[in-house]
């Protein structure tokens, strides 16, 4: 093993001395020798290796290296090493990276070394230079094979040495005059940018002090890279024999500053640039160059340049010059380069009319006093950014490339960017900037002739349209597209044949993926034309990053059914268009309205296409019928043998009664199954039950509960009533209703989006799991663009690619035509009384005090939880305190509410009283009754489903003055899903934030079926927290549509002082 | 030459080793492809010398042109 060091010193900028140690040597120089006391000589180095074998060691590396030490002078030179017991102590690299041992201390040695000049220096550097290994092995005469370790100090100097060559490479160079050991050079002296400073600064700080003899890394650092600079930069001008070269012409003879400049630019070319000086001679010449470069170097540059290089790329035009005949090619590109003002960009010039002289120059000469010089000095910067243009040099006077189609096509793509971020003005065909692209038309045509099959195969469409089902096939036809217009075959064909990235189509130039155009080619081929089923055609058109053989779909052409579901109509439009009517069977309780009629059809037109749907219709216009009529027709158009088996209904227990009850009614054709109850049937009963059933009315309770066994049967088609109790797609309830089977879903919801976005991904990918991807997906293309950023053309892309499975009318909707009586709203202002006051204002004093300290969850969860306790003292003391007291005269809400209510008794209108605390309404129940002296109901979420049945029932009874007049009901438990149109009193005793929620229980009473004009009166304490809220909320209505929404969970991030005033109580707030 | 190490907590363990690293490159090092931005020499205003009447500025450039070519 042999370890190999280096050192940098010497005259003239220096040397590179290597020495090595021998292990064989090692073992014989151990033994207690006392070194000598101070001021002794340096005594030899016991292992170190002797300067002819190291020679031979290099040459046994590799036969350049033995080349450059047969270069090398065998020197005798000093070092410094840690010493034991009077020998130095091996390196690590001859030990193996065993530890040093203690106790050592620092003494002189002298070693046999190989001295490098600089020119020599550099070459060896960079071939030792290697990051990756610091050993290797040579052959020796002898010993064979030896393992060489390279040591701390050797592989610094070819970490600087790297660095210079890295400079000299980029150009990081700059001539100056130094003086060396007292005598001028010309030298080349790197010059650093910030990168390749940090580098230069940690290798001086991790200089191994073996190779710094003492010295600061710094000072070792930059003596080694400027002289491994100046030689680095006179190898690469070795290479170009001329570049430096003085001027023809007289010399400065007797002139002595010119003298001097000459002799100092022949240096820079010529060996170690030392400028000979005669004993004697004055240097006052040299020192003024000297100074002059210096300031030169210090000077800084313009601000901007004045001219750039321009570039324009010219398409084959006219004749090919090459072709004697005159034809065309389109192989023949121009790319000009042309000279342009910064500051006056119009004064544009081609490198032709420059060369030309002339006015060209002229005008230019107003900018740069060399328009060529700086014409050129621009190329040369050019051909820095991008190689490809160095050929234009070839030229005497460059003015331009040509180029064939794959060369134009590479400018194109890399070089014009690349030149454009580094300021070159590029000009590209304008078809470039819009490209022309290409994608897959599709063209889809109805049921393949005899395709349908399955079930309803054989059975004529009693409509007598020839109707999709979803078992039916459509044909289709994949064709490639230029822009969305087919192409040809001729024009595909040309395309193929044309295997380049170029192409021209139709007189345009566009851009293609040879490989790309393979592909669908061989699709086109072998998949262009086929059938399908509408449901996965569908799905791959609606997905907007659908590729088709590697191309987007650029166009689609439908026609029937699958073009209407295509359409850009409304809503309900669409659901008129191309969907047959449907023909309900004679015992259908009652008669649709068109645009119900409308849905219907719909409805089952996506059923046959095998397509889930979500009729989002607002509240109270009749979802229920328009499910029922769908299976009631189903029912009455085919015999009882090829009847498509049960549909499961699932909804909200208090909704349970509602459907039983409507199912009798419209729909009695219907063989109707309630599974609810404690004694609902399990195991054979319910699969008998089911079995003689059209429609199975469930709860989402028991869909949880009894998943396993709901899951064993084939449900035709699954219909989940109020949607919206599945937004959240993680909840258990949610999962398992996805997780029955079933042919067909439908949803059916009137608030599609309560809150955000991703509801309406919950309760769509319910209907048609996996069509709009993965909710994250969702979140991170629509919901946050859409919700956060108000992104209109994801929202546009959003409705495109949901409309089809969404049909939502609204009351207000002409095509509705609901001739609904009117609804006045108003809000009803409340004052506290002293009481509430008092526990209001010390309920805010309390959070304020407590938000002192507290910050994250905690505070949030003291915020929300301040937020209930004043909406409970604004209703009532008792409410919060819980304390089972007294209710009379202690609210000013509870004053004004038995104010209107007797109101509106007197006029013998029905009162719906709705409160989000069930507590309150309990509390209300028993006042109420006595004070108004009526009967009062109370529907809240603990009744069961057949009490809440009888409430629905006994509200809805006409009975003059004698029924009851007041209908208290908790928001959760009565707020959807309940037909009361017996009242036309709504009130709203408390806020919820969310002003859908409020709408559907208004909804109750203001839906079909009501005859009467609809007061809705929200009740809102004055100069409180509610009075805020009231404002926001009524921002947030204008927002719903938008299904942009935040709960009230952004109320916890108010810093302290909003939130000060938000909830501080003003003056009017209190009554007395 | 004075013998140091009395004393000190092995003040020379690293006297052979140094603290940096040989710059590597997934390719074989190339100087700078791509440079575009101004040398250092196009950053500085033209140089008041001339040799036999002709300008310094002019005569390096197809020196910077060898270095980055």
């Amino acid at each position: 093993m042999f370890a190999v060091h280096a050192l940098w010193h010497g005259p003239g900028g220096g040397r590179l001395a290597l020495w090595a140690e021998d292990a064989r040597a090692l073992d014989a120089a151990r033994g207690p020798v006392p070194y000598p006391g101070g001021g002794a000589m340096a005594r030899p180095h016991p292992f170190a290796c002797p300067a002819a074998l190291l020679a031979d060691l290099l040459g046994g590396i590799g036969p350049g290296l033995g080349w450059l030490a047969g270069q090398a002078a065998e020197r005798w030179t000093t070092l410094t090493l840690p010493s034991l017991s009077g020998v130095p102590t091996a390196s690590p690299e001859l030990l193996g990276g065993r530890a040093a041992p203690s106790g050592v201390s620092l003494h002189a040695w002298r070693v046999p070394a190989l001295v490098f000049e600089p020119a020599e220096a550099a070459q060896l550097l960079g071939e030792l230079f290697d990051p990756r290994w610091a050993l290797t092995s040579a052959e020796l005469d002898g010993p064979g094979r030896v393992d060489v370790a390279y040591g701390s100090s050797l592989r610094w100097l070819t970490a600087v040495h790297d660095l210079a060559w890295r400079l000299v490479g980029g150009g990081q160079v700059l001539p100056a005059l130094v003086e060396l050991d007292g005598a001028p050079y010309a030298r080349w002296q790197p010059v650093l940018g910030t990168a390749d400073r940090r580098e230069a600064t940690a290798l001086a700080e991790g200089c191994p002090p073996v190779a710094r003899a003492g010295r600061p890394g710094t000072v070792l650092l930059a003596e080694v890279l400027e002289a491994l600079t100046d030689r680095e930069v006179r190898a690469t001008l070795a290479d170009h024999p001329g570049v430096v070269r003085l001027p023809r012409g007289v010399g400065a003879a007797g002139e002595p500053d010119g003298q001097a400049a000459e002799r100092w630019f022949a240096g820079l070319g010529a060996g170690d640039g030392l400028l000979a000086v005669e004993p004697g001679e004055p240097r006052a010449a040299l020192d003024r160059l000297a100074d002059r470069l210096a300031a030169w170097h210090a000077s800084g540059g313009p601000e901007q340049p004045a001219v750039r290089l321009c570039f324009r790329l010219v398409e084959p035009l006219g004749p090919d010059p090459a072709d004697p005949e005159g034809g065309t090619s389109d192989d023949h590109w121009r790319l000009e380069f042309l000279l342009q003002a910064v500051d006056e960009p119009s004064l544009l010039v081609t490198a032709g009319e420059l060369w030309a002289g002339g006015a060209a120059v002229a005008a230019f000469e107003r900018k740069v006093e060399d328009p060529q010089g700086a014409y050129l000095a621009e190329l040369d910067r050019a051909v820095r950014c991008r190689t490809e243009l160095r050929q234009a040099l070839r030229a005497g006077r460059p003015s331009g490339l040509t180029l064939d189609r794959d060369t134009a096509l590479d400018f194109l793509r890399e070089a014009a960017p690349a030149l454009t971020s580094a300021g070159f003005g590029v000009l590209l065909p304008s078809w470039w900037q819009r490209r022309p692209r290409l994608g897959m038309a599709l063209t889809v045509r109805g049921a393949a002739p005899g395709a349908a099959a399955g079930r309803t195969a054989g059975t004529p469409p009693p409509d007598g349209h020839a109707w999709l089902n979803r078992d039916a096939v459509v044909a289709f036809q994949w064709r490639l597209a230029l822009e969305g217009e087919p192409l040809t075959a001729e024009e595909l064909a040309d395309l193929a044949a044309a295997k380049r990235g170029l192409v021209r189509v139709r007189g345009q130039w566009i851009e293609m993926n040879v490989r790309q155009i393979a592909d669908a080619v061989d699709f086109l081929t072998r998949q262009g034309v086929g059938e399908s089923r509408p449901g996965r055609l569908l799905q791959l058109i609606l997905d907007p990053g659908a590729l088709v053989a590697g191309l987007p779909i650029g166009a689609v052409t439908a026609t029937g059914v699958f073009g209407a579901l295509l359409g850009e109509r409304v809503a309900d439009e669409r659901a008129a268009a191309g969907h047959p009517a449907v023909a309900l069977p004679a015992g259908f309780g009652a008669t649709l309205r068109p645009y119900q009629e409308r849905g219907v059809a719909w409805l089952r037109s996506l059923g046959r296409l095998g397509l889930g749907a979500v009729l989002a219709d607002d509240m109270g216009l009749g979802k229920t019928v328009q499910a029922l009529a769908l299976l009631a027709a189903e029912r009455g158009e085919l015999a009882d043998s090829a009847l498509p088996g049960p549909t499961l209904l699932v909804c909200p227990t208090s909704l349970i009664a509602n459907w039983r009850r409507e199912a009798a009614r419209f729909a009695p054709m219907l063989r109707v199954h309630v599974q609810h109850g404690p004694d609902r049937p399990t195991g054979d009963e319910l699969r008998a039950a089911v079995a003689g059933a059209d429609l199975v009315i469930t709860t989402y309770g028991l869909v949880q509960r009894d998943g396993p066994e709901l899951r064993g049967i084939a449900w035709h088609r699954v219909i989940a009533d109020e949607a919206q109790n599945i937004k959240n797609s993680a909840t258990a309830q949610s999962r398992a209703l996805r997780s029955l089977p079933a042919e067909h879903r439908i949803a059916l919801t009137g608030t599609p989006v309560e809150n955000r976005l991703t509801e309406l991904h919950a309760i769509l990918d319910f209907a048609n799991p996996g069509l709009l991807g993965s909710a994250a997906a969702f979140k991170e293309r629509y919901a946050i663009p859409v919700e956060q950023h108000a992104n209109t053309e994801r929202t546009a892309e959003l409705l495109r690619r949901t409309s089809p499975f969404i049909l939502r009318r609204r009351k207000d909707d002409p095509a509705v035509a609901v001739a609904l009586p009117p609804k006045q709203e108003m809000t009803v202002w409340c004052t506290l009384t002293a009481e509430q006051a008092g526990l209001y204002q010390a309920v805010v004093a309390d959070l304020l005090h407590r938000l002192r300290g507290i910050k994250g969850v905690q505070r949030k969860g003291a915020v929300l939880g301040a937020l209930g306790k004043l909406k409970q003292v604004c209703n009532h003391p008792a409410q919060l305190l819980h304390d089972g007291s007294a209710v009379a005269g202690r609210s000013g809400k509870l004053a004004r509410l038995e104010e209107v209510l007797a109101e509106a008794l007197a006029e013998g209108d029905r009162t719906l009283v709705f409160t989000q605390y069930a507590e309150f309404g309990t509390l209300l129940h028993r006042h109420l009754a006595e004070r108004l002296d009526t009967e009062v109901l109370y529907l809240h979420g603990r009744l069961s489903a057949r009490r809440r049945d009888e409430l629905v029932q006994r509200f809805q009874e006409p009975g003059g003055g004698d029924g009851p007049g007041v209908f208290l009901l908790s928001l959760k438990a009565g707020g959807t899903g309940l037909n009361l149109t017996a009242a036309s009193q709504v009130v709203h005793l408390d806020r919820w934030w969310n002003p859908a929620v409020e709408q559907q229980a208004t909804d109750r009473a203001h839906r079909i079926g009501q005859h009467r004009t609809v007061q809705v009166r929200r009740f809102v304490c004055a100069g409180t927290v509610e009075e805020r809220i009231a404002g926001m909320i009524e921002a947030k209505r204008a927002l719903a549509e938008a299904a942009v929404g935040e709960g009230e969970r952004w109320l916890t991030d108010l810093s302290d002082g909003e939130l000060r005033e938000l909830l501080t109580l003003t003056e009017e707030a209190i009554a007395e | 030459m004075n013998d140091d190490s009395t004393g000190a907590a092995r003040p020379l363990d690293d006297y052979w080793v140094g603290d940096f690293t040989l710059r590597q490159d997934e390719l074989p090092p190339t100087p700078r492809p791509g440079r575009a931005g101004p040398l250092p020499v196009e950053r500085l205003a033209a140089p008041d010398i001339t040799v036999r009447g002709r300008g310094l500025g002019t005569l390096l450039a197809p020196v910077y042109r060898a270095l980055t070519s």
